[in-house]
């Protein structure tokens, strides 16, 4: 007799009982959350052409992607992500569509990760995405809408705030080779405290300079000050400043201001974000558990450009760390009376209705 | 309170020097005997293998970590690489028998290494394609008996080179104990986090005056 494996594949797991239950509601906050913030929801298929998140604004690597072949011998993905699709589907099916869209979506994700590192390879995904319409409107709702979906998690979290052009703003006119930009984005982006100097030699004292101050540039408004002063009159970096002291700004004068948080040390490596860049940390959890940013440049991909923004959330892990609430524990039902138990049966579930009515 | 881990042995001694000088009260961890937890002020440190202070502060589990950059490179993760401590000083090398050439000729090469990550993506850079053999204990025999070309290795002086008639044939990367931390607890705990990486950087600038 063959042997049926009794586990599941690494990355991915059971939920059971009160499990569910945390994700559940945890799910169902969040969506009535971005309903009453008129968000409209859409839903996207779990298998999408391969091609859909291989293009020149790829938010995710080649080796993080589960693919196999379809039936007439095409390539085929798991999404890995969602923000592609949705994509696809709004430069396709709403192209009509008066702008902005605002959209909101709760889908599974798959990703492939390394082995032994008990990162999941299936999370559940919420997430809103803007399109179209004024970028300032655009980045400040999808702001506000990560800062109530973070505040339904509790009180103790972060949102830090950054923008994906800066500091390819400072670095433009540096005569620096692409391998150099590349080391030196990979330097800042881990806060690395030294180190940069082999890899730019003395081609650029600027760019050591950037590379030791940018990472320090994160918390509070003073972090705009002093980036105002590195800008040195550098007008596209100076625009990006503006662009972020008046998002800060607007939260601090509405009395939201003190779980916003500053960092200019944010760098991408992949040319995805085009704008503003954020995440969201909670207490108990040791990496962002939402992410999300600007990328108006991805929607010219699928033929239909547009400026658009957008974020997720982790519903997954975020489920894990609410408190638990016991399972329900199932009533006694019984139906080996045949006729008499069927018609107590009716009668019970009657009540039940109109009592949760 | 921040929650770091140190990595067991001659960085764990350094390491506590180092936050001794900060004015930190490392008396619980002197006294130490089998534990592995110690309370010191509003410090909490962990003692744990260098692989393990990486997992341990990628996760959140530890705030913050003190780790040679040799693992960081094997190992690699997402956190942030605060500090260079300024001790652990070594390097990562190219090294095989005096007198042989690695360069030249287009026959497949072979590297037996400890550190299969580093080599691979040296290699890589280089261009050069090659076989990597994982060795556990000392590398130096690999190329003497014969398994391997030449070693991808963590050289300090020198000497085990030397007397086994090995030469370092090209620098890979610099060495030094690097002070990590975790993403989210660079943002949840920013002051505290900031306050103890000051302290760490007045202390190894102190030093690296002195030397």
């Amino acid at each position: 007799m063959k042997q049926i494996p009794k586990n599941v594949p690494d990355g991915t797991r059971d939920l059971i009982y009160e499990e569910v239950l945390a994700q559940r509601c945890l799910r169902q906050e969040i969506e009535t959350l971005f309903s009453q913030l008129g968000y409209s929801p859409v839903v996207t298929p779990t298998l999408e052409f391969y091609d859909i998140f291989d293009h020149d604004r790829r938010a995710i690597q080649e080796t993080s992607i589960y693919k196999f072949t379809g039936p007439d011998g095409r390539l085929l993905a798991l999404r890995p992500d969602n923000t592609a699709p949705i994509a696809r589907l709004v430069s396709t099916k709403l192209r009509e569509a008066n702008l902005p869209l605002t959209l909101c979506y709760s889908q599974t994700i798959f990703r492939l990760s390394a082995a032994y590192n008990a990162k999941r390879s299936e999370i559940l995904q919420c997430g809103v995405e803007i399109l179209g319409g004024d970028k300032r409107d655009g980045d400040l709702r999808a702001l506000f809408t990560a800062l109530e979906t973070l505040k339904l998690s509790g009180e103790s979290f972060k949102l830090e705030i950054g923008h994906a052009g800066f500091f390819e703003a400072l670095i433009r006119d540096e005569d620096l080779s692409e391998e150099q930009k590349a080391h030196l984005r990979s330097y800042i982006a881990a806060k690395h405290s030294g180190g940069y100097d082999f890899c730019l030699g003395q081609t650029s004292p600027r760019a050591v300079e950037l590379a030791r101050l940018l990472p320090r540039l994160c918390g509070g408004r003073e972090v705009l000050e002093k980036a105002y002063r590195l800008a040195q009159g550098n007008a596209a970096a100076c625009a990006i400043l503006d662009e972020l002291a008046w998002l800060y700004d607007a939260f601090w004068q509405a009395g939201l201001g003190d779980k916003i948080m500053i960092d200019l040390g944010i760098v991408q490596s992949i040319d995805y974000y085009t704008g503003l860049v954020f995440r969201g940390y909670v207490e108990g959890i040791g990496e962002a558990v939402l992410s999300g940013g600007r990328y108006d440049h991805l929607l010219e991909q699928f033929g239909k450009g547009m400026p658009a923004c957008g974020f997720a959330v982790n519903v997954s892990e975020l489920a894990v760390i609410r408190p638990v609430q016991a399972a329900s524990s199932a009533a006694e039902w019984s139906f080996s009376a045949g006729a008499e138990d069927l018609k107590r049966a009716m009668a019970r579930l009657q009540k039940a209705r109109e009592t949760h009515d | 309170m921040i929650k770091l881990a140190l990595t067991k042995g001659r960085i764990e001694q350094k390491a506590l020097q180092l936050l001794e000088k900060c004015g930190y009260d490392i008396s619980p961890v002197r006294e130490k005997g089998r534990k592995l937890v110690f309370h010191c002020g509003n410090l909490q440190i962990v003692l744990a293998k260098a692989a393990d202070v990486i997992t341990y502060v990628e996760h959140g589990t530890c705030d913050a970590g003190i780790v040679g950059r040799d693992t960081i490179m094997e190992q690699g993760g997402n956190f942030y690489e605060l500090l260079d401590l300024g001790f652990g000083k070594c390097s990562f090398a190219l090294a095989g028998l005096a007198g042989e050439e690695f360069y030249s000729g287009y026959g497949h090469k072979t590297v037996a290494t400890k550190y299969p990550n580093v080599a691979k993506r040296f290699l890589q850079s280089k261009g050069i394609d090659c076989e990597i053999v994982k060795i556990e204990g000392s590398v130096e025999l690999a190329p003497i008996l014969g398994l391997a070309d030449a070693i991808i290795d963590i050289v300090e002086t020198g000497d085990t080179l030397r007397e086994n008639g090995l030469s370092v044939i090209e620098t890979v990367a610099d060495i030094s104990a690097r002070l990590i931390v975790n993403t989210a607890a660079m943002k949840l705990k920013n002051q505290e986090i900031e306050q103890l990486l000051n302290q760490l950087a007045n202390e190894v600038v102190k030093n690296a005056q002195t030397i």
